[in-house]
């Protein structure tokens, strides 16, 4: 008998039990945020929700029905207009409405706990990017006792991204930008330099046919030195300058490249053709005496049609504007560079990675490069011509 | 009408945002790039931007026909060991929404 009214008592529990077992169950660290969106193609705010477990069909269509969520402000309560799910592993909601972004806001989802909604990304100011450096050493195939060092380094320490959506144009606003880039060779043969500059940057992004192209401009200052073992000091400041400059990629002048890589599956993007346009003002060198005013033009264009076949070329011209007496004349430079990603033959020779670390030490990057390159560029403008073969990160 | 946002789509819209950035292999699918380092496949020159080229292609590709999903601006952030599969995993289906 008492089993029986045990058993019976079990049944009845599993029967009147509320269907609604399951709860949506948000994150304890960050469940909601606010987040900066684009909608219609413009900037605004909705409110980001982080869950924990994936959610049943009906929770999802809970969680869609905007009537099941509340907004509280401080100023005023806000309707929320309709409510999205991410992508299933995601685990996360979208709430969209007109709350503005400097009230604070709560959340309460079907009349349970009030969240506060943490105020996510939605400043503009970001600190501290940068890539790793990048570093080649090559030897000069005429002068085989000759080695140069080339290097190039872009920091970020701070961007301002007052960025501006619209259908087809993206501006980046303000960016902060440190850039190095040099030569430090063995002789006064090579071309030792470093140039240096700190500069403020606008960048607009611009789509055309279906591919994202970027311009900049920028405003900034900048040292150049002469560096080598013949110099007074390692590194002799031969300018120090104001400098305007200029970005711009050429549309579709990568599209051929887009095609072919669409084709053979080739994964490297395909590189449009870089132009840049520089304005340098009179400046002063180490010594305090006043230097010319310039200006640079640059192109650079590369064509990869395979792992084992890149092709880099570079073109720069720079003219003076002032009295030339001091030995300067304008100047051009090209060099032209056949380059291998050394990575895919890693691949095959195993042996390899015994001279040249393992995949993790150089980050499956690098190249096998053979130069030319001709003419006088800055920063020391000295004459070369050289051929050189080498190895590194870049090209 | 929006496409709805399923992972089918969303590998669809995934790769065209690659597309839009450049990288001629992940017209059709990703999937000859999913594995390779960002560091290795983007020229050295166009590395610096290369989050903020992502998500300027996130926002005209995703934000208009025919998907038409809602997009956060948040650009990826980019180590020397993310991959397109981390850039997935770690950023696009973070910064999209039905």
């Amino acid at each position: 008998m008492k089993v029986a009214q045990i058993f019976f008592a079990v049944v009845a529990v599993i029967l009147l039990w509320p269907t609604r077992v399951r709860a949506v169950v948000f994150d304890t660290e960050n469940p909601f945020e606010l987040v900066k969106v684009s909608r219609d193609g413009k900037t605004a705010y909705d409110i980001r929700c982080n869950y924990q477990d994936s959610l049943s069909e009906s929770e999802r269509n809970e969680v869609r029905s905007p009537a099941n969520w509340k907004v509280i402000g401080t100023r005023s309560n806000y309707e929320v207009l309709s409510a999205g799910l991410g992508l299933g592993n995601s685990k996360q909601c979208v709430l969209k409405g007109n709350w503005p972004s400097d009230d604070d806001l709560s959340v309460s989802f079907e009349n349970s706990a009030i969240y506060k909604v943490k105020k996510g990304d939605v400043g503009n100011w970001s600190f501290g990017q940068g890539q790793p450096p990048d570093i080649s050493i090559r030897r000069l195939t005429d002068e085989r006792s000759l080695y140069a060092v080339d290097y190039s380094i872009v920091l970020q320490p701070i961007q301002l991204t007052c960025s501006r959506f619209g259908t087809n144009v993206w501006i980046r606003t303000l960016g902060l930008s440190l850039m190095s880039e040099g030569t430090i060779g063995s002789s006064d043969s090579i071309r030792n330099g470093t140039q240096t500059s700190f500069s403020f940057e606008v960048t607009p992004f611009y789509r055309v046919d279906g591919i994202m192209y970027r311009g900049s401009i920028s405003v900034g200052y900048g040292i150049e030195t002469k560096a080598g073992p013949g110099e007074p000091s390692f590194l002799t400041v031969l300018n120090k300058r104001a400098a305007l400059g200029v970005d711009v990629e050429v549309p579709l002048s990568n599209y051929p490249m887009f095609k072919l890589h669409s084709a053979t599956k080739y994964a490297r993007l395909a590189m449009p053709l870089t132009l840049r346009f520089n304005f340098l003002p009179r400046g002063t060198d180490g010594a305090g005496n006043i230097t010319l005013t310039r200006f640079d033009f640059k192109a650079a264009y590369e064509l990869a049609f395979s792992p084992y076949f890149i092709l880099q070329s570079k073109y720069h011209t720079s003219h003076f504007r002032g009295d030339l007496a001091s030995g300067l004349h304008n100047a051009t430079y090209s060099s032209f560079s056949i380059a291998q990603d050394l990575d895919v033959v890693k691949r095959s020779l195993g042996f390899l990675k015994l001279i040249l670390g393992s995949d993790d030490e150089i980050a499956n990057k690098s190249f096998i490069y053979f130069r030319i390159s001709s003419g006088r560029d800055s920063p020391t403008f000295q004459n070369v011509h050289e051929k050189s073969i080498g190895l590194g990160t870049t090209f | 009408m929006p496409l709805p946002l399923t992972e089918e789509n969303a590998e669809k819209g995934f790769c065209a945002v690659l597309a839009c950035t450049g990288i001629g292999a992940a017209t059709d699918n990703c999937d000859s790039i999913r594995k390779e380092l960002i560091r290795k496949i983007v020229p050295e020159s166009m590395l610096d931007t290369y989050s903020a080229r992502l998500l300027a292609c996130a926002n005209t590709v995703c934000g208009n026909e025919p998907y038409r999903w809602t997009v956060v601006k948040e650009e990826p952030a980019i180590e020397d060991k993310t991959t397109f599969d981390d850039l997935w995993n770690g950023w696009f289906i973070h910064i999209v929404f039905e």
